[in-house]
Formats: C-alpha cells, structure tokens, sequence
C-alpha cells in the first residue's frame, strides 16, 4: 500500500512537471504587437522623428515618408446594401521599416520595409467578422507605395487614389472569396489632427506623429461575402499616419473613436492609457462640423464612461464594449455601442477594431451615427 | 504451495547463476538489437522530419524549376497569379568553409513571407529578431552545435566560399538544437534571401518556392493553372509524398538491418530453450518431489511460465537499455549511409520511441515464454515421486527424434519454398530465409547422433576410449546439447549468409564499375545531392576539351528529370563513341541490335531497377513528356546499374535533341590518348577549367574508389551487427556449453575414480564440444550459402531489382568454420581444467 501511495505521487509529481513545462513552452510564444512595434528601444540611427509641426503637401503626402520607422493607411467604414445587408469594412496597410534607406545591393530582394495589411468585412446580416492578415515585402514590385498618383499595395490589395482633384480613392481587397472593391469619394476636406498635424503621444519631444484624416468619404461600390455579391452605398473614414517613436514606456495601449455623426459633425478622438489604466494628458481629438470647423478635443474637453466589458473568447482579452461620450462644450451626449463584438483581430497583433453605432443627443435634438473603434493594448 | 514452488525454484536459480545469466543474456541481445536497429530507424526518420520542418516549415509544396531554378520574374508571376496563397522564396546551396575545411548548406528564406509557414503563422522571434537578420547584410544565424563545432559566437564573422565567391557571413543569433521550440538542426546556415542572393552573387532568381496549399486552392487546381501558364518551366512537387517517397527508399535498406535482428532473437530463443529444457532436467527431482506433495501439472506448469516470464521481462528490459546503449553507437554510421544513399540530414541525437521500446519488449517476452514452452509441457508429464532419481537422463529415443527432426527439416523447408514461389514480397525471402534456418536447426540433434556414430566408428582403437567416451556422451544428451548446437549453427550460418550476399553485391558493383567506366577521366559540375543543381558544362567547353592533343575523343551526358505516368525520373542523354557502348552491360536486350536504333529511332534503355519498379520488360512503350509534347519511346534494352536505387532512363542524345532544346551538358568522358599518362591529360584538362567555376576532374580509379567507399560505408553497419551477433552467440555457446559441462562433475569423479588421467579427462571433454561445434559448422556452410542464395536471388531482387553475381568466398567459410570451432572447444577448456583439478570423493558425493 505503501510502495502505491509512493508511485502515485511520483505519478502526481511527474504530471505537474509536465504541465508546467508545457505551460512554460506555450508561454515563449511570441507574436507581434503594434505597441511593441512602437516603443520598441530605440529605434537605429538615422530615422526622422515627429517634432516640430510640418506643413503638408497634397497629394504628395498621401504616399509614403520612408525616413520614418512606420506608416500606416487606414480606411474603415460603415456600409448598407441595396437589399437590406449592412456591412462594416477595414483595408489598412501598414509600412515598418528596419533602417531608413535600403543597403545598395544588386539583389532585387535587398529591402529595408516590410508590409503589413490588414482586411476586414464585418457582416452584421450574418454575424462573421472576415479578417485577413497579410505581409509583403516589397520586392520584385509585390508590395509598396508609388507617389504618382500615390498607391499602396500589397500584391491585390491596394489603396489609390485616383483623382487627386475630385479626392477619389480606389480600394481594393480580396482573399477566401471575401472582397472589397469600393470608390471613396471624400465629402470633407483633409484635415490635419493634433498641433498642425504633430500628433503628440507622449510629452517627450520625438513621441508624436504626422497625422492627418479626411474624416468622411462617401463609398460606393461592392462587397463580396459567402452570401454573395453586395451593391454598397455609405460612409467611410481616411487616416494617414507615420512616426519613428511614438508610444513612450509605460504606455499600455490606446482607445481611438471616429464617429460620423447624422447632423453632418465628424468626431475623432483618442486616449492613450498608461499602465495603471489612467489616460494621458497628450490624448486628443477634433470635433469637424459640416461646414469644415475644426475644433480640438482635449482630454478635459471629454468624458468617456464604459458602461460594459466583453471578454474574447479567443485571446481572453476584456475590452470595454459600450461608451457613453459626453462632449458638453459642444452639447454632445451619445452612446457607442459595437455592431457586433466579435471584431477582434488575432493574427500578428492582437487587437480589436469594429465597426459602432451611435446613438443620443445634441442639445435637446436627437442625433445619431455610426463609426470606427480601436481597442489596442488590452491583451 | 505456490510459494513452496516458487521458493523451490528461485533457490534453485540463485544456485546456478550461470545459467540464469545466460538466459538473461539471450533474451537481452536478442531485444537489443531489435530495439538498436529500431531506434536508429526511428531517430533517422525523426531528423529528416525536424530537418524538413526547420528548412520548410510547414509548406505543403514546391516548386521547383527544371534547372533547379526559380527565376524572380517567375516568382513575381506566380504571387501575383495566387496573392493569397501563402509562398516563400527558398535559396539553398552548399557552401564550403575555408577556415574550417568543411561544407555547409546555406539556406536563404524571406522571414516575412515564411510567417505563414510557422505554427500559428506566427513571426518566429523566439530566437532571433527577423528584422535584423533581413536589414543587416551579411547577417546569419547557426545552430549551437554548429557554432560549438566551429568555434563561433554571437558577433563572430564566417567565411563562405561558393566556388570562386567568397563572402563573410555576421553571426547574429546562435538557434538551439531541433528538438526545442524553434531549434534548428546542424550544419545548416540560415541568410535572408537577399543575402542569399548577395552570398552566391546569383541575383536573378531562387532555388525554390515553398507554398501551404490551404483549402482554397487545391493542388490539382493549381498544377492545371501552373501547367497552363507556365508550360514545364515549373513543377509542383507534393511534399508530403516525397518525404513519405524518400522514407519508403530507406525500406529496403531496414528490412536487411530488421532481418538481422530477427536472426539475433532467434539465437535469444534457442539460448533460452536451452537454458529451460536443462533447468527443468536438474529439477526432476524437485518437481517429483512437489507432485508428490500434491502439486498439480498445471501449477507446475503455470510456475515454470511465470518463471520464464521473470526472466523475459528481466531480460527485455536489460535488452532495452542495452539496445539504447548500442543505437547511441550506431546512429552514426546509419547516419552516414543514409546521407550516402538517401536523403541529407544530420542525426543529432537518438530518439527514443516509447512505443519501439513496448514493442520490443513484448517480442522479448513473447519469444521467451514460447521458448520456454516446450519445456514447461515436458515438465509437467514428470511423474510424482519422492525417490532420488539419481539417473534421470535417459538416452534418446533416436528413432523418435528422427522421424520428429525429419518431419520439422521437411515441412520447414517445403514451406519455405513455397512461400518464397509464390509471394512477391521482399519479406517473404525473410519468412523463406528463418523457415529454412528453423529446419535445419532441426536436424542439428540427428547430426549430432550421426557424426558421433561416425567419429566413433572411424576412433574405434582402445586408445581413443576418452574420445569414444565423450562422443558417446554428447550424443545420448542430445536433447541438451542440440540447442545449444543449433543456435551457434544459426548465427554462423547468418553469418556466411549475409556475408556471401555483401560479397557478391560488392564484386557486382566493382566489376559493373570496371566496365561502365570506360573512359580515362569524367568531367562535371559538383554534385552535392539528388536535389541540388550541378553546374552545367558549355558546347564551348566540351570543344575546348576536345581540342585539347591529350584527348583522343570524349562522350557526354546530360541529366534531366522528366514526367513518366508512374512518376518522375532521371533521363540520361548520352552521346556515346564506340568504347562508351562498351560500358553497358545489358541483362536484356540485344547489344547490336540496340546500338542500330539507338541514335536514329525513339528508343530508350532503362536500368534494371527502373525495369523492376515499373514491372517493364523491353518492347514495353515508356510515355514520357517532352517540349513537343507526350511521346512514346520503345524500350528496347535494360542494362545493369548500381548507381541509382530508382533507376533511371537513357536515350541517346541525338534522339533527346529531336525532343527538347538544351545545348549544355552534366558531364564529359574523356578518352585519353594512348601515349599520354593520365595524370598528365587531367592536369592539361584541368588548366582547360575557369579557375572561378565548381567543375571537377576525376580520374576513373578515382570515381571507383569513391564508389566503393561509399558502398562499404553502406555495408559497414550490417558488418557490424553481423559481428555482434557471431561475437554474443559465441559467448551465450560458450556459456551453455560451460554450464553443462559443469553439471557433469559427479560423472567426472566417477571417471577419475574408473581411472581415467588428467589428459584423459580433457580429451573427453574437448571432443564433447569439438563436436558440438563442428556439427554446427558443418551445418551452417549449407545453410549459409542457402540464406546467401536467398538474399541475392529473392531478396534483393525484389527489394531494389539488382541482380548480382553469387560469390562463395572460400575464406569466409573457412573462417566461419574455425569461429565456430573454436567457440566449442573454447568452451571445453575451463570444465577440462576444473575436471583436472577435481577431488574424486567431493565429485561423487556432487549432487
């Protein structure tokens, strides 16, 4: 009895060492994360940073700022069919650069780039988040950005704009029968986000990007699902970003709104969170009326209540799933609430990014809206 | 009472450790060997899948270009025509280090595109940092065990030669071995593509592309886009099918190494059989003694198996740790041969195989309780008695062991031939081969009688009465010693058998290399394996070569892999002059009749394991794509060839230029001329040679003895095991005969008591087991050659379809005779020395 009492805890003993070492092991994956991206060390010599406020210079500033470590094009919209079928999109490719300016080389595959895109459908009719991840390097002409008239891609998926004039840009995505293939006609000026288009993340000096949005962009176009071919007609929202540093240490992660709201009002803003959850002074935002009048957000200017959490079951990250938003200075008192929570990106970064409906009031008048989410730094 | 029996027979054992040693010892080599040659198996395939997963990932497929080549525009068509499916770029080549005199492949990936291509498609940064490895030129990474073997360091710099092109290579991260987490195997150095590119200065394209065919392409769909859009300037090749092809190659080769290690268990059994029959004849007695008591047959029978079990569960475990031990040391030379012969990979450690070593351990026990079983039945029709039976050996009933021994050597050798007629198998010549052996392991007692008669007939003078004495003896305990010279026959027989195959397989090769290598030396571009490319040689070249007044006239080859219905294989295009004819030895086929159609009409010659694989015979049609299009060729000869377990096909060059478009070459003969020494020739061929390029000058008597190492380096291990079976199946002789001898001491002192002298006694003794062993010998000759027959004209036939011709080397038996022998009378010399020194009433009051 004895000697079975001993080998069962042999046996115990055993099994935990095992289970802890797989734990250990599974624990060494690493992945990528754009937080880590950006504050990563120090970034190698040689790179640009954000500091002093720019003028910007269109349409050649909508291709690409190879002196800076990353860039990113960033559409996302809301969308409705003629059938009844309501869809929110996102095509953003993403520039990462290993070291300002590529060693001359006679190899055709000698880059200092690499890109990342990013492709989501979120079908509200039948409740599936289509997301797809992609990387290029851009060599051989399968990934990159051309100035004139400026164009990312990476191989088929691509962003142009096609009419500087008229402000019309060409997205196009597809993969496993999922596409995107839409023209983005801008209904609002480019408009420049944070002092001038410095967009501080942190008060150190270089912690900032050059930022600037056309905040909305009628689409029209087409969507392609497993439930078929869709005729789509609605709003989308245009961010161009590039820094070498942006997050400082001990910056979590950050929540950023774009809200098009029914009245004509285009809001963005975001906050940055620091490691205790609290959020930084240098978040910001701007409220851009119809009539093109900007006005800068400041953290004190608004109030930002989350009124429910949804865990995900893939990454069990909790995100906050429900905002309640209070601009007083502009009599502004909405709710946010996602179109649907499964909007979580877990490829190379884990993150979530969705689609939101608004809802509330302005003054005493009802308004309402759709918009864009991103809940970066909660795993 | 159970305990009673089995106090009974521990006390018994614990009394006699020789013999419990000795069927411990059976048992042990017999798993060992299973478990060493298993293991070494198991951990060879296992580092071939680790090497394939660290160089691969998880790609499904390849393509690969029909001159090993990718080009970049080719790459850049192929992702635009599928931008999902996940791809990679592949640069591999082998490198040569100048400051440590070795080889190293560099493998040149793109980590971005290769994300998709690792678990969870994941980026693999657990080790290293992909961005620096692609933004830093020059940047490399190594395994640990590499870097150890070469002296380096994380920041430590690497010269690499490509031919003429040197470069320095940065190491910037050190990988752990395969087996953790983002390991990566020896001898492997890893560049971003572009350094790849940079490393060979080959900037225009890549060796191959890796691709994951995911569920929305299939890989039919896209071999039909392929083909249409690109023709056969690529090829997809299904991974999975050629790892399990490369795998299926190493078949044969096991099924040898598997065969020994049956023999090796077979001589276990007989150790064993031994060991039980002589323990359950010392312990008459004591079982009459318990049946008396009221044990019943069955309980005695249960505690003997029980017995034997302990031994076999004792013994396989002894086996397995043994048989670790000895695939530990093993792993290295069937690490070299299958890098000879198969595929290219570094064994950087033995795997242990949980499930090998249950099953080994099984196939340990199993075998000793049906060893044991004989035995145990006889055991139990002993009477109940509590008499001393002083005289428990009974002679032999020798008509009974006749008709048995006769009835088994019939019936085993009859089944034998007919499952060697009629199954196809390459395990049935295994089945045929033990049926045989088993049967003449059953005439071994009958002989035993038999040439003790015999001997006792020709000694029949009063002067050989010792001798008389002792063949007398050994004849009427042939029911001990039978066994004992059964086993020693069979491992000797093993042993003449494999040898006579090696033998002859070796003098096949070696007189096929004398005639096939006709000319004085061969030009061509390093090989370094199957896959990789050689450097192809110019029109230019060969017309400088030929103008060159050493050389009277040359032949070339060029190599191709093309598309056969059953598959792909290697096309050889060969512009033969009248000496070169000479080189192929046909098996079918009419020579004359070969070379008239040979240049004009669409015929092809193919070796004889093509013919085998493919089950074709001349006058056969051989369907094969060219650039016009299928095409039908007329197979009209097969010839022998040793070069290539698969086998491959020529044509003449004059009838490959009629169907596709090539003007280069793989390799040229050349035929020196007659006043000329051949050192001299290659060095003015050599000075023919851009200093810059990878081209090798090799002499016909170099290329043989490379040839022949190789196979030598093929056989080395089966040479090995063979000897560890002879050398353990010596020892377990010695032992049995050892033990029975000492058994004898009571007889010896009623020798001595009769009068017999100390050289007497010896000579007794020494006849007893000369017997033994030459019986055994003189049985294993036949059996020997019998077993060499059958792997030479069964076996190997159907394992690889070589034919060879059979040697009877003279040596080997004589050898193998005088092992035998010897082992015997070995054997005889410790009893002899003990009987010497024996006190007479101690011996008679012995028992």
């Amino acid at each position: 009895m004895n000697n079975l009492n001993a080998l069962g805890t042999l046996l115990i003993t055993f099994l935990s060492i095992v289970a802890i070492a797989v734990k250990l092991l599974s624990a060494a994956d690493n992945s990528w994360s754009v937080a880590g991206f950006l504050s990563e060390g120090a970034p190698p010599l040689g790179f640009e940073y954000a500091i002093e406020p720019r003028p910007f210079e269109f349409p050649k500033d909508h291709s690409s700022h190879p002196k800076f470590r990353s860039e990113w094009w960033y559409f996302t919209g809301n969308v409705n069919s003629e059938t009844g079928s309501s869809f929110g999109f996102q095509l953003t490719l993403f520039r990462f650069a290993f070291r300002p300016q590529a060693t001359k080389s006679n190899s055709p595959w000698r880059r200092s780039n690499v890109y990342l895109g990013h492709f989501a459908i979120s079908d509200f009719t039948s409740g599936v988040f289509h997301n797809f991840e992609r990387q290029g390097r851009p060599a051989l002409g399968l990934a990159g950005v051309r100035d004139k008239p400026p164009r990312i891609w990476i191989r088929d998926w691509s962003i142009e704009l096609i009419e500087a004039e008229m402000g019309i840009w060409q997205l196009k995505a597809q993969e496993a029968g999922v596409v995107l293939d839409v023209k983005a006609n801008s209904r609002r000026p480019i408009t420049v986000q944070g002092d001038q288009g410095l967009s501080k993340k942190s008060e150190a000096p270089g912690n900032a990007s050059f930022y600037y949005s056309i905040p909305r962009l009628a689409i029209a176009g087409s969507i392609t699902t497993p439930t078929g071919n869709h005729q789509v007609y609605g709003n989308a929202w245009f961010d161009h970003e590039w820094s070498t540093s942006a997050l400082a240490d001990g910056q979590l992660g950050w929540d950023w709104f774009s809200l098009q709201l029914s009245d004509g009002r285009d809001i963005m803003f975001y906050q940055i969170r620091d490691r205790a959850g609290r959020t930084e002074a240098v978040s910001h935002g701007m409220l851009l009326t119809k009539q093109g009048v900007q006005t800068a957000l400041r953290p004190e200017h608004v109030q930002i209540t989350v009124t429910q959490y949804w865990q995900s079951p893939t990454s069990n990250a909790r995100y906050p799933a429900a905002w309640q938003i209070r601009i007083p200075t502009h009599g502004i008192s909405i709710r946010v609430l996602p179109r649907m929570s499964e909007q979580e990106w877990n490829q190379s970064f884990v993150y979530w990014e969705g689609a939101v409906v608004v809802t509330g009031e302005s003054a005493t008048e009802p308004i309402s809206g759709t918009g864009y989410v991103e809940l970066v730094g909660y795993n | 009472m159970s305990s009673l029996i089995y106090t009974a027979f521990s006390r018994h054992l614990i009394k006699h450790p020789w013999q419990l040693g000795l069927a411990l010892l059976g048992i042990a080599v017999g798993v060992a060997v299973i478990v060493s040659i298993r293991l070494t198996q198991h951990s060879a395939f296992e580092a071939f899948d680790i090497a394939t997963h660290t160089t691969m990932g998880q790609a499904s497929h390849r393509l690969v270009g029909p001159k090993g080549l990718v080009t970049n525009e080719q790459y850049q068509r192929m992702v635009l025509a599928f931008p999902a499916l996940p791809m990679t770029p592949v640069i591999n080549q082998r490198l040569t280090l100048p400051e440590h005199g070795r080889a190293i492949e560099l493998l040149g990936i793109d980590p971005i595109s290769r994300t998709k291509f690792n678990p969870g498609g994941k980026v693999d940064r657990l080790w290293f940092e992909p961005e620096k490895l692609i933004s830093e030129p020059r940047s490399a990474i190594i395994s640990r065990t590499t870097a150890a073997e070469l002296g380096l360091r994380t920041g430590s710099y690497l010269t690499v030669n490509y031919g003429p092109k040197t470069a320095r290579l940065k190491i910037i991260a050190l990988l752990p071995p395969p087996h953790s987490p983002g390991g990566l195997v020896k001898g492997l150095i890893i560049v971003d593509i572009a350094t790849a590119q940079e490393v060979l200065q080959l900037y225009h394209g890549i060796s191959h592309i890796n691709l994951l065919i995911n569920d929305n392409y299939t890989a039919t769909h896209l071999n039909k886009t392929i083909s249409a859009a690109y023709g056969d300037e690529l090829e997809l090749l299904d991974l999975a099918a050629e790892s399990r092809r490369i795998k299926r190659m190493t078949a044969a080769f096991y099924s040898n190494l598997n065969a020994l290690s049956l023999m090796a268990l077979l001589v276990g059994m007989f150790l064993i059989y031994n060991t039980e029959t002589f323990i359950i004849l010392q312990r008459r007695k004591i079982l009459g003694c318990l049946r008396a008591l009221g044990v019943s047959r069955r309980q005695v029978l249960q505690s003997i198996l029980i017995e034997a079990s302990c031994i076999g569960v004792i013994g396989s475990l002894g086996g397995i740790i043994l048989g670790v031990f000895l695939a530990d040391s093993l792993l290295g030379i069937v690490s070299t041969t299958i890098n000879d012969l198969y595929f290219k990979t570094s064994i950087d450690r033995l795997s242990v195989a949980s499930t090998t070593l249950f099953g080994s351990f099984s196939v340990g026990v199993a075998s000793t309780l049906l060893a044991a079983l004989i035995p145990a039945l006889q055991a139990t029709r002993i009477e109940p008695t509590l008499m001393t039976n002083r005289n428990s050996v009974q002679p032999p009933n020798i008509r009974q062991i006749c008709i048995i021994a006769g009835i088994i050597f019939f019936l085993c050798n009859l089944l034998s031939w007919f499952t060697l007629e009629y199954s196809q198998s390459p395990n049935a010549g295994f089945v045929g081969i033990s049926l045989v052996v088993f049967g003449f392991a059953a005439i071994c007692p009958l002989a035993i009688i038999a040439l003790s008669a015999g001997t006792r007939w020709l000694l029949s003078s009063q002067r050989f009465l010792p001798e008389r004495h002792g063949l007398r003896t050994v004849s009427t305990a042939v029911n001990r010693t039978g066994p004992a010279s059964a086993a020693l026959m069979i491992a000797t027989a093993a042993s003449i058998g494999i040898g006579i195959m090696i033998m002859s397989f070796r003098v096949s090769v070696s007189d096929w290399l004398d005639t096939a290598l006709r000319a004085d030396l061969y030009v061509s571009g390093e090989h370094f394996d199957n896959q990789s490319r050689g450097v192809k040689l110019s029109p230019a070249f060969v017309e400088k070569i030929e103008r060159l007044d050493e050389v009277t006239s040359t032949s070339t080859v060029l190599r191709q892999q093309i598309k056969t219905p059953s598959g792909n294989v290697q096309l050889s295009a060969y512009k033969l002059n009248a000496a070169a004819r000479q080189g192929f030895q046909f098996k079918v086929g009419d020579s004359e009749a070969i070379w008239v159609q040979w240049e004009d009409s669409d015929v092809v010659i193919i070796t004889e394991p093509y013919a085998h694989h493919n089950l074709l015979d001349i006058g056969d049609d051989l369907q094969i794509k060219t650039n016009t299009g299928e095409r039908r060729f007329q197979i009209v000869g097969i010839y022998a060839d040793y070069a290539s377990e698969r086998g491959n096909i020529s044509m003449s060059r004059n009838t490959y230029d009629r169907h596709w478009e090539r003007d280069d070459y793989d390799g040229i003969g050349i035929y020196v001329a007659p006043n000329v020494s051949i050192a001299d020739a290659a060095s003015s061929v050599t000075a023919v040679i851009n200093a810059n390029s990878t081209i090798v000058v090799n002499s016909a008597a170099e290329l043989k003895q490379t040839s022949l190492e190789v196979f030598d380096r093929t056989f080395l291990i089966t040479e090995l095991l063979r000897a560890i079976a002879v050398i353990v199946s010596v020892i377990g002789i010695l032992g049995a005969l050892l033990a029975q001898q000492l058994e004898r001491t009571r007889e010896y002192g009623v020798l001595r008591a009769i009068g017999f002298t100390i050289p007497e006694m010896g000579r007794t003794i020494l006849t007893q087991t000369f017997l033994l062993g030459a019986t055994a010998a003189m049985i294993a000759i036949p059996v020997g050659i019998l077993i060499g027959v059958i792997l030479i004209e069964v076996v190997n036939p159907r394992s690889f379809g070589w034919t060879m011709i059979m040697q009877i080397p003279t040596a080997l038996m004589v050898k193998s005779f005088a092992i035998a022998v010897l082992a015997a009378l070995g054997a005889g010399l410790y009893p002899s020395y003990r009987a010497a020194r024996i006190e007479v009433t101690d011996a008679m009051r012995y028992e």
